[in-house]
């Protein structure tokens, strides 16, 4: 009787193991997404931009960086949304299974880069290139 | 004969009487033919179970007692009881059913929900090498534009950066 107990309790935990679902799945992402306009013409120092600054500076080589805006959203696995952006910009962004995320920015609803990355919390994603206003804008994707 | 007259030469037999009731039990023996009979009959039936219990042995009391400590050394080398032996082996059953259960379910808890063993793509602390391949693929909707992925070890960042064709590289200043 007790070698039955026993057998029954290991098939449980077994069953329990298999089919307990992947928190990754159920949750909710926060993303956001920062627009900066980096140039190297004298610019005031902006304190938003005191937490991506430093690594912005290491990485690229322009000389200073302005904020622009910023926009956030909330998605789940599977769907898609789409964040305005300050100068007619945006980004659409669908979710995808196991973090990943395909990112299309359109400015004036015109594409301009298209890409699918795996997000991931305090590791950014940058998009760059885009001339606007006598600088190149630069966005930070980050997951929160 | 009369219950009283039985008991007492009953008691009589056994020695047992006050001195006046040694006189009335003769004077009852002298005057009833009945009760002397009776007495007669009882006193021969006592020697009897006498002599019998004289052809039993008597125990001797120094094999008696080592005969009872051989009997209790015997019972020592027994094995356990079987009450308690079960209820101890029914505890230990429970133990390691339970400890198997909950060292699986780990086990199988680390295989399959580390990212890094599974061979999922890292979400939640990425390594510098792994950054790299997050960028799965890119795709310059601009004509004439390219594309270029850099990721940084000591920022984790990775970018995409898409040239214009610029005639000013500020990577370069």
């Amino acid at each position: 009787m007790m070698t039955k107990t026993s057998t029954f309790l290991f098939f449980v935990g077994i069953f329990l193991l298999l089919f307990t679902p992947s928190p990754a799945h159920a949750e909710a992402v926060q993303l956001q997404a920062m627009m900066i306009q980096a140039q190297n013409e004298p610019a005031p120092m902006d304190r938003r931009l005191e937490r991506v600054e430093y690594k912005l500076r290491r990485v690229f080589g322009f000389n200073y960086y302005s904020y622009v805006g910023e926009g956030s959203l909330m998605l789940n696995a599977g769907s898609e949304a789409t964040m305005s952006l300050p100068r007619g910009h945006s980004l659409r962004i669908r979710l995808g299974g196991k973090g990943k995320a395909e990112v299309r920015w359109f400015r004036d609803g015109e594409a301009l880069l298209s890409t699918s990355v795996g997000l991931s919390r305090n590791s950014p994603v940058v998009l760059g290139g885009v001339p606007s206003d006598g600088g190149t804008l630069i966005l930070v994707l980050d997951q929160r | 004969m009369k219950r009283k007259d039985a008991k007492l030469i009953s008691r009589s037999l056994d020695g047992a009487l006050s001195p006046e009731e040694r006189i009335r039990v003769e004077r009852l023996l002298e005057t009833d033919s009945g009760a002397a009979a009776t007495a007669r009959v009882w006193q021969d039936i006592g020697d009897q179970l006498r002599i019998d219990a004289g052809r039993a042995p008597v125990p001797d009391p120094l094999l008696a007692w080592q005969e009872i400590r051989r009997k209790v050394r015997t019972t020592a080398t027994q094995p356990d009881t079987p009450v308690m032996g079960s209820l101890f082996g029914i505890r230990l059953r429970w133990v390691a059913g339970l400890a198997s259960v909950v060292f699986i379910s780990l086990i199988g808890w680390s295989l399959f929900h580390d990212p890094r063993v599974a061979g999922e793509p890292v979400v939640s602390a990425p390594s510098p090498a792994a950054a790299s391949e997050r960028v799965e693929w890119v795709v310059a909707e601009i004509p004439g534009a390219t594309t270029m992925i850099y990721t940084d070890r000591e920022t984790d960042m990775t970018v995409i950066w898409m040239d214009l064709a610029q005639t000013d590289d500020p990577r370069d200043s």
